[in-house]
């Protein structure tokens, strides 16, 4: 049976029993962006965003024996561990790491004048979004991350950051108004709203 | 129409993730490698108990149901010691209650006296004769002391003048 064929699970046990490399390559190749992205809307640096998918890839190498079926899916796993270095990251640098600093990565002046009204346009409301996410606490960034870009069940969300349902619920619907009122008063609207 | 979701959604999908560097994998390749290497360099000789414990493991028991084995059977073996070292108390036909390692002292005669609540027996029998040997004793001891009086007489004169010397 070919090793792309397996199930994340199949590939975790084949890792735990044998160590084996190749199923450990391919949970990297399947895991790699998905938590690379959610790393970097976390942190907004992609340079911190990779080195903390390594540490996740370097524990998944090395603490596999860890995990167990009663634990959840490898993918909750695998988000568990990188939410948990982030948040380790995040109180150690606390006062030194600003969202709003690589911002002007994604809009540089030189950019400016080359990109089409369109994108430029795009791209000042990736600021405004940036802007957004840094007006919510890190666990509403945590929550609107894995809801909204990773389309994460409720119930997942409860697994991976191991709390109720119903917080899932509570926590969901605050986000959501609070993400309302901060778009309302930046003046944000959406394409149909001719905002794009 | 959109819904307010959707136009949450819609905006934030403006946030672009960056590509990841070309050389990520190799990166995390050769990071792997170099812990490959260390780990075969330091070759931890595993300790009998870690090995019985792994081995357990595989049988499905963990290091905390085996603990809780433990304890049950601790707590099974000292129930059935306490079980088996108790024993009821005896009792004597005077109603003295006795454990095995007791030993009665009494008299057959003492017991029939409290029995049938007549003390002529025991009076005859035990009684008197304590009396009579405490009483012989007692002379015994007067006879003694009349020795001793004589002889501290021949000493020391008379005992009664003695203050008077």
């Amino acid at each position: 049976m070919s090793i792309v064929t397996l199930s994340d699970e199949e590939l975790m046990i084949n890792l735990q029993t044998r160590h084996n490399r190749a199923s450990f390559d391919q949970l990297v190749e399947r895991f790699k962006k998905p938590l690379f992205s959610y790393l970097y809307r976390y942190l907004n640096r992609a340079d911190i965003a990779e080195d903390i998918l390594q540490e996740v890839f370097i524990r998944l190498w090395t603490k596999n024996a860890q995990w167990s079926e009663k634990k959840g899916s490898v993918k909750n796993w695998l988000f568990q561990i990188g939410i948990n270095l982030c948040r380790d990251y995040w109180r150690k640098m606390k006062h030194e790491v600003s969202l709003s600093v690589p911002v002007e990565t994604i809009i540089s002046h030189d950019d400016q004048a080359a990109l089409s009204d369109a994108v430029l346009a795009k791209k000042q409301m990736a600021k405004k979004v940036i802007e957004t996410l840094k007006n919510l606490d890190a666990e509403q960034r945590e929550i609107l991350i894995l809801s909204y870009y990773h389309e994460f069940s409720q119930k997942e969300i409860a697994d991976v950051l191991q709390i109720t349902i119903k917080a899932v619920e509570r926590r969901l619907a605050r986000i959501r108004e609070t993400l309302k009122h901060i778009l309302k008063d930046q003046g944000i609207k959406t394409a149909q709203d001719g905002g794009f | 129409m959109m819904n307010e979701n959707d136009k949450i959604k819609d905006l934030l999908d403006a946030y672009d993730v960056p590509e990841m560097s070309s050389n990520f994998s190799q990166r995390l390749n050769d990071r792997i490698d170099r812990l490959e290497a260390q780990e075969k360099h330091v070759t931890i000789r595993e300790f009998f108990v870690t090995k019985w414990f792994n081995k357990t493991r595989s049988f499905g028991f963990t290091p905390t149901s085996l603990a809780f084995a433990a304890i049950i059977l601790i707590a099974v073996t000292a129930f059935f010691n306490l079980y088996l070292s108790y024993q009821q108390p005896m009792i004597t036909d005077n109603g003295i209650s006795l454990k095995e390692e007791q030993v009665a002292y009494t008299s057959p005669l003492l017991d029939e006296v409290i029995r049938e609540g007549d003390v002529d027996p025991f009076i005859e029998e035990i009684f008197d004769p304590i009396i009579i040997s405490l009483n012989t004793s007692l002379e015994q001891k007067d006879e003694d002391q009349e020795i001793d009086d004589f002889i501290d007489e021949i000493f020391f004169g008379d005992l009664e003048n003695v203050d008077t010397l």
